[in-house]
């Protein structure tokens, strides 16, 4: 499965463009830019740079490995053991993005849309439809992209056509760090956000292309940190630093600010629902990884008990983060372990392809 | 259709089923009363909430005066009004359509910001809900009977609507409020004043001067078109015949009045005014002109202004810093860009200390002939 050629480096590129922009996107802002106001937009950086890591490694190894899916390749270059534990490692990752992800937007719609609607009821036809584009396949989800971006560019636009009359560059300024505390944790954030294109290695031996993606792809990253960057700038701009600070879903909140004629009145609810495909995109891809990872591991055939099983155990995980202080807390524990774990991971995979790499030419020769 | 297809469907079909078939947030339309004005007043410790309600019948066709109307509610917090409305509304309110918000003169003097905070939490309001303030109770001027139509949103809307086409962000939304509000300088925030004049119509008239949440004062018509004159707006002037002209009307437009930091010690500003003139003749004998003359009588006309408009601009300065209150958000321009210079603690004697230098740079755009 992992070694089928379907999508080309346009589409990956389009993927790691639209990686920051599902679920994540909601929360990211917050978490940024706290009581530090525009400045925390610096914290960013230490994510772009584990990012770039990420995307460096990802091309190396996919240069020297790139005849075998990654769960393949990492028992090959590590021993059976020991690439398994790795394998697993990663694919837990996976799983951490994908359930925060999709909570985040549950989250959004269950408190800001859909007040009375039952949790469940809101979760479960998500993570249905998450699980059944990663069911239909990497395909269907690089082919799904294209759409997401032309929805990605219209919302953008939408928000700066109803916010561009109350925005105002004094509001973003000055610049001064009133907590480094603040900063140091709003670094460890966008670490683990960006961390989540470790499913670039799942999706890097399934390019069609002999050409190497790794500029592409940084590219891609960079594109997608401006346009985050934009979107936090344009709500600095109209709500000022303070208040920005205190606004957990920034993206609605620039929402609400567009009037579309006298009639049209909850224009949130129509962006979040333009949002949706793109939040259900993203995850059905890190779902996606999650599966793919489980079956190459456990040297499984496409199986429907075994990619649902994973889907209800994300969606069980979803479950028990019950409110928003609940999932930040999580999401804060997570970004510490993954300061560790992320780096050394990287580490093993990046000497686990030298070695392998030189074994291979030695065989060769 | 192949099993295959049916499958892949099958997921969409329940995705569509579970938010299509009647939702546990749906709202049926005949089934709302419908909040059009909220009035939010504040007295004897006691939040008074009045809110005007629209409650159609599936076949009214249009919504007359017969489906309005008025509940209030009384509580030790807004939250707690609010649950009295609801309480004797006698269908689910439903506040999304407020567009604006009127604050009563208790209110303002107590905090306005406490009426707002818990609307906004609740998404009863948006950060662009329109603010109006009212002397005296909001609640009674929602409930007044005029002689020329009744007191709703539209008629409200149309006010504000009408003042555009005058007045460049004459509007203050919560938006507003909350930029005004945040900041860690003293900044004062206008908020538009209605009133009822003779029983007969609504009139904006004056500003409430907000600080630091709180009333500062009333503030007239005068001070408002001094104020409004240099944050932008169009204003009528006739310009007296002389020797150089007869008598002329003129539209200045002012575009925007833009900052520039001419020394530091002493701090002093200079506010240059960006404008358009529209010219037109009142004299129908006009003698023709050739082109060259028309030239130099514009630059006349325009030098003339621009001494008019500077002395009017400066004066109106003076006054503004005679309140001690930065409604013109100079101190957030300075915070922003010469933080170094502005003294957070003690802004509001830095500002009515502050040396203002005016600049007019005007185009006359158009030129009625005969």
């Amino acid at each position: 499965m992992g070694s089928s050629k379907l999508i080309s480096n346009r589409e990956m590129f389009q993927m790691v463009l639209l990686l920051q922009q599902g679920g994540l996107f909601w929360l990211l802002p917050y978490l940024l830019i706290g009581t530090n106001g525009t400045i925390g937009l610096i914290s960013i950086l230490p994510g772009v740079a584990v990012g770039l890591l990420i995307i460096l490694v990802c091309a190396f190894w996919g240069k020297r490995c790139r005849e075998q899916s990654f769960p393949q390749s990492l028992t090959a270059m590590l021993g059976r053991p020991f690439g398994t534990v790795t394998g697993m490692c990663f694919m837990l990752l996976y799983l951490v993005f994908a359930v925060i992800c999709l909570s985040s937007f549950v989250e959004v719609l269950s408190t800001q849309l859909f007040s009375t609607t039952p949790r469940l009821a809101i979760l479960v036809p998500v993570f249905l439809l998450a699980g059944w584009l990663a069911w239909n396949g990497l395909e269907d989800i690089a082919r799904l992209l294209i759409l997401c971006i032309v929805l990605a560019v219209c919302l953008f636009l939408l928000a700066l056509a109803g916010s561009i009359g109350n925005f105002a560059p004094e509001n973003m300024l000055p610049l001064q760090i009133n907590d480094v505390d603040q900063l140091r944790q709003s670094a460890l954030h966008s670490i683990f956000f960006y961390s989540s294109l470790l499913v670039l290695f799942m999706v890097y031996p399934a390019r069609n292309q002999t050409r190497h993606a790794g500029r592409q792809l940084a590219g891609a990253m960079v594109l997608s940190t401006a346009v985050f960057l934009l979107w936090v700038g344009l709500a600095l701009g109209v709500f000022g630093q303070f208040s920005t600070g205190s606004l957990i879903w920034l993206p609605l909140e620039l929402a609400r600010m567009i009037r579309i004629g006298s009639f049209l009145e909850r224009t949130e609810a129509l962006f979040t629902a333009m949002w949706m495909p793109i939040v259900l995109v993203n995850s059905g891809l890190l779902l996606w990884s999650v599966t793919e990872s489980a079956h190459q591991l456990l040297h499984k055939q496409k199986s429907r008990w075994l990619h649902w099983s994973i889907v209800l155990l994300a969606a069980g995980l979803c479950v028990v983060m019950r409110n928003l202080l609940q999932l930040f807390y999580v999401e804060q524990v997570l970004s510490v372990v993954t300061l560790g774990l992320v780096p050394v991971l990287l580490a093993v995979v990046l000497l686990g392809t030298v070695v392998y790499s030189r074994k291979k030419e030695g065989q060769a020769s | 259709m192949k099993s295959s297809v049916i499958w892949k469907l099958l997921p969409l079909f329940v995705f569509v089923m579970l938010f299509a078939g009647g939702c546990w947030d749906k709202k049926e339309f005949n089934q709302l009363a419908i909040a059009q004005t909220i009035a939010i007043d504040y007295e004897e410790e006691q939040y008074t909430m009045t809110v005007q309600l629209v409650m159609p019948a599936a076949s009214d066709e249009e919504i007359s005066g017969d489906s309005m109307w008025l509940i209030d509610g009384k509580g030790a917090s807004v939250a707690e009004a609010l649950q009295q409305i609801s309480y004797s509304a006698p269908r689910e309110l439903y506040l999304n359509h407020l567009d604006i918000v009127l604050l009563g003169e208790g209110l303002l003097q107590h905090d306005a910001g406490q009426g707002l905070e818990y609307l906004l939490k609740e998404h009863v309001l948006r950060r662009r809900t329109n603010l109006l303030a009212v002397e005296g109770s909001a609640g009674d001027l929602l409930q007044a009977k005029l002689k020329l139509a009744d007191v709703d949103i539209y008629y409200l809307m149309n006010l504000l609507r009408d003042q555009r086409q005058f007045v460049k962000s004459g509007d203050t939304i919560i938006n507003d409020y909350y930029l005004a509000m945040d900041e860690h300088l003293t900044e004062g925030l206008v908020i538009p004043r209605i009133e009822v004049k003779e029983e007969k119509a609504l009139y904006l008239n004056g500003a409430a001067l907000l600080q630091d949440n709180r009333l500062l004062r009333w503030m007239d018509q005068k001070w408002l078109g001094s104020y409004r004159w240099i944050t932008g707006g169009a204003e009528i002037y006739t310009l007296p015949a002389n020797a150089h002209h007869d008598n002329l009307t003129v539209e200045v437009r002012k575009d925007r009045c833009k900052w520039e930091l001419v020394s530091e010690e002493p701090l002093r500003v200079r506010a240059t005014l960006y404008g358009s003139l529209r010219v037109a003749e009142n004299n129908m004998q006009v003698k023709s002109r050739s082109l060259e003359e028309t030239e130099a009588f514009h630059q006349q006309i325009q030098q003339e202004l621009d001494q008019m408009i500077k002395e009017r601009t400066q004066n109106d300065f003076t006054l503004l810093q005679q309140t001690g209150c930065d409604a013109l958000k100079l101190g957030r321009w300075l915070q922003a860009w010469y933080p170094q210079l502005v003294q957070t603690d003690n802004w509001e004697e830095q500002f009515s200390a502050l040396e203002i230098e005016v600049q007019t740079k005007t185009k006359i755009k158009s030129y009625e002939l005969k």
